[in-house]
């Protein structure tokens, strides 16, 4: 609690007041004096209990069932409820808004009470600025009621938290796997391999030809065999974990937001060509799932995910099992790990390296991926640069144009 | 001085302020602050024309609040000057309370320049000194009204300006539905509870802070000055404000009031009077110590009355013409300050409790009788007031008893006087009640119990017989009477026994009010006691009447609520003697001086302020063609020309927009610029050009 300007006037007229009775005997001045007083000390024992008697509550204004995406619209209301006997008055409070773009409007906002007595609502709808899970912060308030002799401060924690999905855009179309021989992609059967390990419930695609007709007849519903032989080639999409000026701030226009959301793009590309999609980055502080990736697993992991400060993109290309088909999303850029790459290709693996520019970004840095890039397609490897502003997700469809030389 | 304290204010409460709700509130406040000096001061008629200028300021100042008109500020500030001149008229034609009216008139001219937030919270301060210099002269318990009301306007105006802010400040307001069902008889009952809830705590907090808080008196820092304007004032001024800043502006007592000292109040006390006294309430007295308020004293009876053997009085001139009379050379450190107000005629005598040290008067001289009582040279009339800064009469029963008796010539041979109708069963009553009381003191104590514990109080014993002793009547035949005949009866005794006495008259203490703070003295407190000499001591009061307080000596100085429960508990003073000695040694010395001094800086102050207005009138005087002959004389001849060609120059045309249609005015129109923009006024070649000019052209 702080004492404003007004109370120290009123108690410096009251003492003077005082000051004035005790020099002239004028009882109505010792009055004057005294009602002044008891006028700060009654604003005191008020202004005590304004505060704790509003409580607030928070409604998230979706639908739980659906997928917040980065980029979605979100409406949130705020209720206002007051618990106490007494009206409340002259509350002003600060919602911040963790899914708003940093030092938009939505961000901050700062909303006046005049006067509380049940309740209150307020509603106000934003953009979902960046992927992440999300707290939001306790809601400051203050009130200087009922007079404004005393200014009082508090926070209520209004607990919500929101899990946001990166940024998905539909690829048209990815050169990596599209350009593969059609009778290499089509293999429309439950399962991977030729063994039958076991049936399960028909799904939509699964090939005529391999449903069990035994268990169909039996059930009384279509029933897929599932195979288990490994045959099929895979893609392995490897998220570059590493960029050392991470945090830089809470926006999202920074290369490894774009790295996150090439990565989800190109592997919801895959699922819906039927690849078995495997995720591989580095495993310093949150695990990669394992195995082929199911979509939700991946949209939990894309999520939640940050970077690292340790440059580790090698030994996870060198020492975590990949899949035929291999998309590198980079979030920096490492000339070092060329080598590696090479080598990859050497070795048989179809390579497709996304590579945003970090000087194209509005961060502090001033090293540029055309060096890397240039290296790369020298070297007949893919390679997709992402320059800031740019659809990336246009540029990791379409091929680059040729140049004529 | 403004300008280094403005910088800690706030910029936003001095932009213009647009909120009509505050200007209202504000308007209203400062009304009732009007309205409470009118009520008190009994000049009903300022409250009308109080309002009336507050509403016409009020409304010239939300309009101009963004553009500020100069002329507001130069009529503000001639009324203002008028305002004081017209105080000094009032104080010269014996209008009653000219200050009062001046704060009210004052109030209401400065609202022209109420234009911003901190300008409101101004005008509200200006409301408060209304309010304040009613509280000065309020006596009864209605101003209370007044003071809540100001005060639930101020926090309706706090309360408004904090919603107004935070509206302003904030870009989200959040406000009950209107559609809703909110003004529900259960809302607003929440409504009413919080207010009383607030008014009840302010008043219930506001009221314990008024019984805990000590109500003592220090000694004035500033002690009421008087000054005398060179202006005859009505008989009926003011004497002496005694609010703060204790300064009253009054005129110079009319000569033909400067008379001979009488002797009202009775130059004697007739015993064998019958009666009780009226309910007229007399005068206010706010002190800090209770007391009995004396006036003089009787040393001579004669078995019928008491009356003075020696009436001459000592004049107290005052060189330096100030108010303060100083009775004591050397004061004691346990003083207390009385002012009082007279309500009714009062004879020439200045009440005083304790023992008198200064008094405050406005008169070139006082006197002292020859029994302390202090006299002056006019009757006290209604609406005077005065000061008396005392020693408080204090004595330890046991300091008394080691009275050492041994009395001056002068007491014994006035104050042992008895005359031959004392009969001896009156003289053997002396001795037999003293018997077993081995000091003076002892034999005080004794005989003043006797009679407050023997004789029943009677405002009508049966009429003095002829030709026999009052006292003996009182105390052998009727054995009952009135506060006199106990008195009397004290007096002889303790003159039989030896021990000087004196018949002392004067008023109780009146009755206190807390609220007002003033000691409530009424027809019907008039009293009389004895005075009781002792040697090393001096005058000691005692009282044998019963139902009053039989050891009048003064009361502890403090006052609060709880006084009687903390009796004898003394609260540490400020021992301020000899700096307030010093202070009002200054002031006595310095107050012609001052005075001067402060006229003549108005006086600079006002050929100052009329020097820089007429500067800037001056400087922002249209320069036009007519204020110079020759000017006037060249526009003439332009018309003339224009009446030549049969011509004339549109409303929307300029003289020079004019010539670019008739070549033949242009020599002329560049005349008429000359004559109308040049600081310098043309000469009259120019004019005799022109002239020539008109001459040539051919119609």
């Amino acid at each position: 609690m702080k004492r404003t300007a007004r109370f120290w006037s009123f108690l410096v007229a009251s003492f003077l007041f005082w000051g004035f009775a005790n020099q002239t005997q004028i009882g109505w001045l010792y009055v004057v004096s005294a009602i002044l007083g008891g006028v700060l000390f009654a604003g005191w024992l008020l202004n005590r209990s304004t505060l704790k008697q509003v409580v607030i509550t928070r409604q998230l204004q979706r639908n739980l069932d659906d997928a917040l995406h980065e980029g979605d619209d979100i409406r949130i209301r705020l209720t206002l409820n007051n618990k106490g006997q007494l009206p409340a008055s002259h509350l002003a409070l600060i919602e911040t808004c963790p899914l708003a773009e940093p030092d938009s409007e939505q961000r901050s906002l700062r909303m006046f009470i005049p006067t509380l007595q049940e309740s209150l609502n307020f509603e106000y709808e934003t953009i979902v600025h960046r992927r992440g899970l999300y707290s939001f912060p306790h809601v400051q308030m203050t009130s200087r009621a009922p007079f404004g002799f005393y200014e009082r401060r508090g926070e209520q924690a209004v607990e919500t938290s929101v899990l946001v999905y990166p940024e998905l855009r539909k690829l048209s179309r990815l050169s990596l796997l599209d350009e593969q021989p059609a009778a290499e992609l089509a293999n429309p059967k439950a399962g991977i391999g030729s063994e039958v390990i076991g049936v399960r419930p028909y799904r939509a695609g699964d090939s005529p030809r391999h449903i069990h007709w035994r268990s169909v007849a039996r059930r009384g519903q279509l029933i897929s065999k599932e195979f288990a032989q490994e045959t099929q080639p895979g893609v392995s999409v490897v998220l570059d974990r590493y960029f050392p000026l991470y945090p830089l701030s809470e926006t999202k226009h920074q290369p490894f937001e774009i790295a996150v959301k090439s990565a989800v793009s190109i592997a919801e590309y895959a699922m819906r060509k039927g690849y078995p999609v495997y995720l591989a980055a580095d495993n310093e502080g949150m695990a990669v799932p394992q195995g082929a990736i199911v979509w939700d697993a991946l949209m939990q992991y894309s999520a939640r995910v940050n970077p690292t400060g340790e440059n580790n993109l090698a030994d996870v290309l060198n020492y975590q099992p990949m899949q035929q088909f291999v998309a590198i999303v980079m979030a920096w850029v490492d000339e070092a790990i060329v080598e590696t790459l090479l080598s990859m290709a050497h070795r048989g693996y179809n390579l497709l390296v996304i590579v945003p520019d970090p000087s194209s970004f509005p961060i502090e840095s001033q090293q540029s991926a055309d060096n890397l890039v240039s290296i790369l397609e020298r070297n007949g490897i893919a390679t997709r640069l992402i320059q800031h502003g740019q659809d990336w997700a246009d540029i990791i469809s379409n091929e680059p144009e040729l140049e004529l030389s | 001085m403004f300008k280094f304290f403005r910088r800690f204010i706030p910029e936003s409460i001095k932009e213009p302020e647009d909120s009509l709700p505050l200007r209202w509130i504000t308007g209203i406040a400062q009304a009732v602050g009007a309205l409470s000096l009118a009520y008190v001061t009994a000049q009903y008629w300022l409250f009308p024309i109080g309002v009336l200028l507050l509403a016409f300021g009020h409304t010239v100042a939300y309009r101009t609040r963004h553009n500020p008109q100069k002329w507001v500020k130069y009529v503000g500030f001639i009324i203002l000057n008028l305002g004081v001149c017209g105080m000094i008229a009032a104080i010269a034609s014996g209008l009653p309370y000219p200050q009062a009216m001046f704060a009210v008139f004052a109030m209401s001219f400065v609202s022209v320049e109420v234009r911003s937030r901190l300008n409101l919270y101004s005008a509200l301060g200006l409301g408060f000194v209304n309010l304040y210099a009613a509280a000065t002269l309020s006596r009864d318990v209605l101003y209370g009204i007044f003071l809540l009301i100001f005060i639930g306007l101020l926090l309706a105006f706090l309360w408004r300006a904090d919603s107004e802010d935070g509206a302003k400040q904030n870009p989200y307001i959040l406000r009950p539905d209107p559609n809703a069902d909110s003004v529900s008889t259960e809302k607003k009952s929440k409504w009413l509870w919080l207010g009383f809830r607030f008014a009840g705590l302010s008043l219930v907090l506001g009221f314990i802070i008024f019984m805990l808080t000590p109500h003592f008196a220090s000694f004035p820092f500033l002690t009421p000055i008087s000054l005398s304007v060179p202006i005859e004032a009505s008989p009926n001024r003011e004497v002496i404000n005694p609010a703060v800043p204790l300064v009253q502006i009054e005129g110079i007592p009319p000569q033909d009031q400067e008379s001979e000292y009488f002797f009202g109040f009775g130059s004697s006390v007739d015993l064998s009077y019958r009666g009780g006294l009226s309910d007229t309430l007399m005068m206010y007295v706010s002190s800090p110590a209770w007391s009995y308020w004396r006036g003089y004293a009787y040393d001579t009876y004669n078995g019928q009355a008491w009356y003075q053997s020696d009436t001459t009085v000592d004049e107290i001139r005052n060189p330096t013409e100030s108010s303060f009379f100083q009775l004591r050379e050397d004061w004691g450190d346990d003083l207390f300050v009385q002012t009082f107000y007279i309500q009714q005629p009062m004879p020439n005598v200045l009440w005083a409790g304790g023992d008198p040290a200064l008094v405050i008067f406005p008169a070139t001289s006082i006197g002292i009788d020859q029994t302390e009582g202090i006299r002056v040279g006019t009757s006290l009339e209604a609406g005077m007031l005065y000061t008396v800064v005392s020693n408080r009469i204090d004595f330890e029963p046991d300091e008394l008893r080691r009275d050492s008796g041994n009395f001056p010539e002068n007491i014994t041979q006035n104050y042992l006087q008895l005359p031959d109708t004392i009969t001896q069963r009156t003289r053997d009553l002396a001795y037999s009640l003293t018997d077993d009381a081995p000091t003076n003191y002892d034999k005080v104590i004794a005989v003043r119990d006797y009679l407050l514990t023997t004789l029943p109080y009677d405002y009508f014993p049966p009429p003095q017989a002829p030709d026999t002793d009052a006292v003996d009547q009182f105390l052998f035949v009727d054995q009952r009477g009135f506060c006199e005949l106990y008195v009397s009866s004290m007096v002889v005794l303790l003159r039989e026994l030896g021990i000087p006495a004196r018949f002392v008259v004067g008023y109780g203490s009146g009755n206190y009010n807390a609220f007002t703070g003033y000691y409530e003295v009424r027809a019907n407190h008039a009293h009389s006691w004895i005075e009781v000499y002792f040697a090393d001591y001096g005058w000691v009061p005692f009282d044998p009447t019963p139902g009053w307080e039989g050891d009048p000596q003064s009361g502890a100085v403090q006052r609060w609520v709880f006084s009687s429960l903390f009796e004898g508990v003394t609260l540490p003073q400020i021992e301020l003697s000899a700096v307030a000695s010093a202070g009002v040694a200054l002031v006595s010395v310095a107050i012609t001086p001052l005075l001067w001094l402060a006229g003549i800086a108005v006086l600079i102050a006002m050929i100052y302020g009329t020097w820089r207005l007429w500067q800037r009138w001056s400087a922002n005087r249209p320069t036009t063609y007519h204020t110079h002959p020759t000017r006037r004389k060249i526009f003439r001849e332009y018309r003339r020309a224009q009446r030549k060609l049969k011509v004339r120059r549109g409303d929307g045309q300029t003289v020079q927009e004019q010539a670019t249609h008739h070549p033949e005015l242009q020599d002329i129109a560049d005349a008429v610029d000359i004559a109308s923009y040049r600081p310098a006024p043309p000469d009259d070649s120019l004019l005799e050009r022109v002239r020539q000019w008109i001459g040539k052209i051919k119609v």
